[in-house]
């Protein structure tokens, strides 16, 4: 399990909704609207506390349920206890970095969800690369460009 | 709003029987007019254009081509504001334009009808310069370096007459414009709700451009430098990156009639905050030596500070901001810069993980000032970290 992507580790953890621990059914994940979206819960790790929060805000505008993460070891212990449809890490953060983290969870065996790596880093592509993590996010962003980003890595097919 | 719409008309018929007046005798009333507009008609008229002018030129598309590639570092900056601005007018006729320092427009987006339609703005490679069109929101911000605003009759071409517009000045991270940004409304009260997100915006396209040139000069930046350059340009661009999230669900509450102020002052706090950091990791970045200057010893250390924040908390130290008499030292800032980015690593290498540096600026004898930085230990042992600056200016104890 250590050597699982995030990828292939969401195919195990599936879409869940929160609350629950129901796989969706094939309908609802063909049919993942507006209604679905609404239902979707992402965990904001970053220790900027106006970056951070005005994630939140822009998540909970697009009708996303959003956990707050002030540092690795907070966004280690929600991933460890919460079911997240989606994990935005921040690579430079207090106490473990963003990668540590996913780094952490392999090393557990646990299921990761999705996660997309969260950077002003200039070499944010082989950072995640070096991380088996398929996802990333470059800082700044906008509104726009996040929810594509959120609804291509939710929505995209699990590998086989 | 009884009292706006009134006052809104009787501006409007007083700026519509200017203009009538000026298209038949040539002369401005200026009782008639405000004063931006007086003095944006006398640069048009003195340019010999007439506001019955139905055609705007433009510049053909090989030119253009070659403008677009020249301005792509401006272009990609504006483009998510445009796009922020666009959808901030939410169901209004509108438009936004992007244009150069010499008034040419770069990009257009709104709705299709103002986009494409046949009472379009004029699109790329249109000239819209003072010269080319009299006054517009997009020539004349340039002429005045301010923000404008231009109702109905106000601008100088007749074509323009339908729109309530507003334009503001982008400059570049040295303080030179480097072209405007304008909205074309049709509808004039939605102008008002639009122009705290305009005068925000303009600031996230001129935070953008410092940003880009950041990250071009950590290209370029000395190997051997002390500091950690790439990660502290990491650290800043946070306060940027929030600011645009911030313009970004306020352009969505504006097009669903919702309140903005919270969101937009937030932004405005974080782009000051984001330029004041960028101003001192440039003088960090740059290796030369700059030249004596006035320098605010109390405001470099608390901007210090907040650059640290990040990198203090991966340390796992606290920084606290002590007192900060204010003291204006004359310095090369450049050596300044570096002298206590240096006195800062080493407080907090002297804390340790758990420790804590605490920040005070004062002065001392002999025209000179300090910032000194107690750094204390898990174990509470402290150590002294102070860095003297001389020639002092003013300041109070």
């Amino acid at each position: 399990m250590s050597d699982a992507t995030d990828y292939g580790a969401r195919a195990r953890h599936g879409r869940l909704r929160p609350g629950t621990n129901e796989r969706p059914t094939g309908a609802t994940d063909g049919d993942a609207g507006p209604a679905a979206s609404r239902e979707l819960c992402v965990l904001v790790a970053d220790d900027d506390d106006d970056f951070r929060e005005s994630l939140v805000e822009v998540l909970e505008l697009l009708g996303w349920r959003a956990l707050e993460a002030r540092d690795g070891d907070e966004a280690l212990a929600l991933l460890r206890r919460e079911t997240v449809d989606l994990a935005l890490l921040d690579h430079r953060m207090p106490r473990r970095t963003g990668v540590e983290v996913v780094e952490a969870l392999r090393a557990e065996g646990a299921a990761l969800p999705p996660i997309a790596l969260m950077s002003a880093h200039r070499d944010l592509v082989e950072l995640a690369a070096a991380a088996r993590l398929r996802h990333y996010v470059r800082k700044p962003f906008g509104l726009h460009e996040l929810r594509v980003i959120v609804e291509r890595i939710i929505e995209a097919p699990a590998p086989q | 709003m009884l009292h706006r719409r009134e006052a809104i008309r009787g501006g409007l018929r007083d700026a519509h029987k200017a203009w009538r007046h000026l298209v038949d005798t040539g002369e401005i009333r200026t009782e008639l007019v405000r004063s931006h507009v007086a003095r944006a008609w006398r640069r048009s008229r003195a340019c010999g254009s007439s506001p019955l002018d139905a055609r705007i030129d433009a510049i053909d598309p090989v030119e253009l081509s070659r403008l677009l590639e020249a301005e792509a570092d401006l272009l990609a900056a504006a483009r998510p504001y445009l796009a922020a601005l666009s959808r901030s007018a939410g169901p209004n006729r509108h438009a936004v334009i992007l244009a150069d320092a010499e008034g040419r427009v770069l990009d257009v987006v709104g709705d299709e009808s103002s986009v494409r339609g046949p009472d379009a703005v004029p699109g790329p490679g249109a000239l819209l310069s003072e010269r080319c069109a009299g006054a517009n929101v997009i020539g004349t911000p340039l002429v005045e370096g301010v923000y404008v605003e231009l109702d109905g009759a106000e601008h100088w071409l007749a074509g323009f007459h339908g729109f309530t517009c507003q334009g503001l000045p982008l400059r570049g991270a040295d303080g030179a414009i480097r072209g405007v940004l304008g909205v074309y409304l049709r509808e004039r009260l939605a102008a008002a709700r639009v122009r705290d997100i305009l005068v925000c915006a303009a600031k996230g396209v001129e935070a953008e451009l410092i940003a880009a040139q950041l990250s071009l000069a950590i290209e370029n930046a000395a190997t051997g430098s002390p500091c950690p350059l790439e990660t502290l340009r990491q650290d800043l661009v946070q306060a940027h990156a929030a600011a645009r999230l911030r313009i970004d669900v306020a352009a969505e509450r504006s097009a669903a009639g919702g309140a903005t102020i919270r969101l937009i002052s937030a932004a405005e706090r974080l782009i000051t905050r984001f330029r004041r950091q960028a101003i001192l990791w440039r003088e960090l970045a740059d290796e030369g030596l700059g030249f004596p200057a006035p320098v605010a010893l109390h405001e470099r250390a608390a901007t210090m500070t907040d650059l640290l924040r990040t990198e203090a908390a991966t340390r796992h130290v606290e920084l606290m901001l002590g007192r900060l008499a204010p003291l204006i030292v004359r310095d090369d800032e450049r050596e300044l810069a570096r002298a206590l980015l240096r006195t800062f690593l080493d407080a907090m290498v002297a804390a340790g993980a758990g420790g804590s540096v605490q920040v005070e600026v004062g002065p001392l004898e002999l025209s000179s000032g300090y910032v000194r930085l107690t750094a204390r230990t898990t174990t509470g042992r402290e150590s002294l970290h102070e860095l003297r600056c001389p020639g002092r200016l003013g300041g109070s104890r």
